[in-house]
């Protein structure tokens, strides 16, 4: 082949292919205009991604849906810490996790009532126990079954307690503890409780709602305890609710760290009264959530965050150092 | 191991407030033992009030007044946890009237500061300590600021109380004092008994008793005599 040829057939090629060429400019702009909205509608596929499936973000407080991989099942944070300088700690706890049910039970006992510590752990421990044998058992709840069975549960503790103190011979009124059982099923959130403290859950929207109103006498710092049930007051001391949604995760405490974590005295809007919202903060419980959240994608061993957790309800804020009153805080979130 | 502890911001709950303004002579008569001792027992209360979670820590909002050759406002009221409190040292001569006025001024300040933020609070307290007597060109002062602090007694604007530390002129004191709350004189360098009375009580007008009540109830010997009332 000649170099003229070549030269000819180029610049015929060329030329046949300037029309093409034309149409290339066309299909190229084209190109850029697709590539534009691909550009766009990843940005917007991230977007949603994110919305779906973000990553926590520990410093806020909004507790992202997805924030927990759904494999990982329900992770929780719990502790029980003694209050300032004091010598021993009277709060008991359990936390039963078991496949999608997570039930956190938070006993407080009477500061001035000498067997008040064996008392909060008795119950706990029969409480957690119980509950577990229900779950294990397939039970059904219902806002009817709830009312029945968290009210028998509840007498069913106060008894055995008696029964145990009378075999020891102990006077069974020095075990006063207050309790409450936060229950999270796959499609409901239940509370039981007889006495202070709080507890709440983390609706659809993201916020965190009380589960209870604490029981308040007309003295500061008086509440009410197990020891008090029998049938005639279960309906009165037993209070219940029961709210058929899939909660993301739940909390519940004894009155030692609720200053920190919850508001509980304020003006009502007149400004005239000082009143108890009895409302939890998304601050707080949405920052530690998302912490939790965090260290799970981390793997975080459970030990090392119970560990955590009790040094953050040691010392973690001013208010809960300083607090002299025991500290229980059981937080848990659902993958 | 995984050691990221973990961080929440805490609520803040309302609690009705009770400021008390504390005017200290930190004029030169005060150095040595005085000065420490006072130091020692302004330290402790404040430890005290910060352990005290339920009453004390929520709602005694302390200030700190010095006063010798000038007046310093050395702490804005404020609850103990947020108090940073630095030793106070010595300098100079008494500008007692001064200082006992700046106390006023203070809590005066703060009141008008919890009725625009619409906070109920407690009458505030004026504690002042000192050893000595007033600067020359201050004594001519001494009778408008008894009218004043009589005023302030009456209307029920706040309390006022004197202590006199080993040399101080009681006389003066006595001047200034309102018979509703008489001075008292220091036992020794108790500076650490007289706070720890000082908590007590304010812990339990804090709590709704009256002052009164909550004085008599907490009186001891323990720092000086046991108060009139």
């Amino acid at each position: 082949m000649s170099r003229d040829k070549i030269q000819f057939n180029l610049g015929g090629m060329l030329w046949s292919l300037m029309p093409k060429c034309q149409g290339c400019v066309r299909r190229q702009g084209e190109i850029k205009k697709l590539e534009a909205q691909v550009k766009e509608l990843e940005s917007k596929v991230e977007e949603l991604n994110l919305l779906l499936n973000p990553l926590p973000i520990p410093g806020q407080a909004v507790v992202p849906i997805g924030a927990v991989p759904s494999e990982a099942g329900w992770v929780h944070l719990k502790a029980s810490v003694a209050g300032f300088r004091k010598p021993i700690l009277q709060d008991a706890h359990d936390l039963v996790i078991e496949g999608d049910n997570a039930v956190l039970i938070v006993c407080d006992g009477a500061g001035s009532l000498k067997h008040s510590k064996a008392g909060a752990e008795f119950v706990v421990k029969h409480l957690g126990a119980k509950f577990l044998e229900l779950i294990k058992a397939g039970e059904v709840f219902t806002s009817e079954t709830w009312t029945v069975r968290a009210r028998t549960l509840f007498l069913q503790a106060a008894e055995a307690l008696k029964s145990k103190t009378q075999a020891d011979r102990q006077n069974f009124g020095d075990f006063g503890c207050t309790c409450i059982v936060v229950f999270a099923g796959p499609d409901f959130v239940a509370c039981a409780h007889v006495g202070d403290g709080r507890a709440g859950y983390l609706d659809a929207s993201g916020h965190w709602l009380a589960l209870m109103t604490p029981h308040k006498g007309a003295l500061a710092n008086s509440t009410v305890f197990m020891t008090m049930l029998e049938p005639a007051s279960l309906e009165q001391l037993v209070r219940l609710k029961f709210i058929p949604t899939r909660t993301r995760a739940v909390v519940a405490l004894s009155d030692g760290p609720e200053d920190a974590c919850w508001l509980v005295s304020t003006f009502n809007p007149s400004g005239q009264k000082v009143i108890d919202p009895n409302e939890p903060s998304n601050e707080f419980l949405g920052k530690i959530a998302n912490q939790l959240a965090a260290a799970t994608a981390k793997n975080v061993s459970q030990d090392a965050l119970d560990k955590l957790w009790q040094t953050f309800l040691t010392e973690g804020t001013p208010k809960l150092k300083a607090q002299v009153d025991d500290k229980t805080l059981l937080l848990a979130l659902r993958g | 191991m995984y050691e990221k502890p973990f961080e929440a911001e805490e609520v803040q709950n309302y609690s009705q407030k009770c400021c008390v303004a504390l005017v200290l002579d930190t004029s030169s008569s005060m150095a040595g033992d005085s000065i420490d001792q006072l130091n020692f027992g302004i330290q402790s209360f404040l430890k005290e009030i910060r352990s005290d979670t339920a009453n004390l820590g929520q709602k005694l909002e302390l200030g700190i007044i010095t006063f010798d050759t000038a007046v310093t406002r050395v702490s804005e009221p404020k609850l103990a946890e947020f108090t940073n409190f630095k030793p106070l040292t010595v300098n100079g001569t008494t500008m007692m009237v001064d200082g006992v006025r700046e106390g006023i001024k203070m809590v005066g300040q703060r009141k008008e500061w919890y009725k625009s933020t619409g906070q109920m609070y407690f009458r505030p307290w004026v504690i002042m300590i000192t050893d000595g007597d007033p600067d020359s060109d201050q004594q001519g002062e001494l009778p408008k600021l008894s009218a004043e602090i009589r005023a302030g007694m009456d209307e029920e604007d706040f309390w006022f109380m004197a202590i006199g530390v080993s040399g101080a002129k009681m006389a003066t004191l006595e001047l200034i004092s309102h018979e509703k709350m008489e001075p008292r004189k220091l036992s020794g360098l108790k500076f650490s008994e007289f706070f720890r009375w000082l908590s007590s009580t304010i812990a339990d007008v804090a709590k709704g008793q009256n002052v009164s009540d909550a004085m008599k109830k907490n009186s001891d010997d323990a720092w000086d005599g046991g108060f009139k009332i």
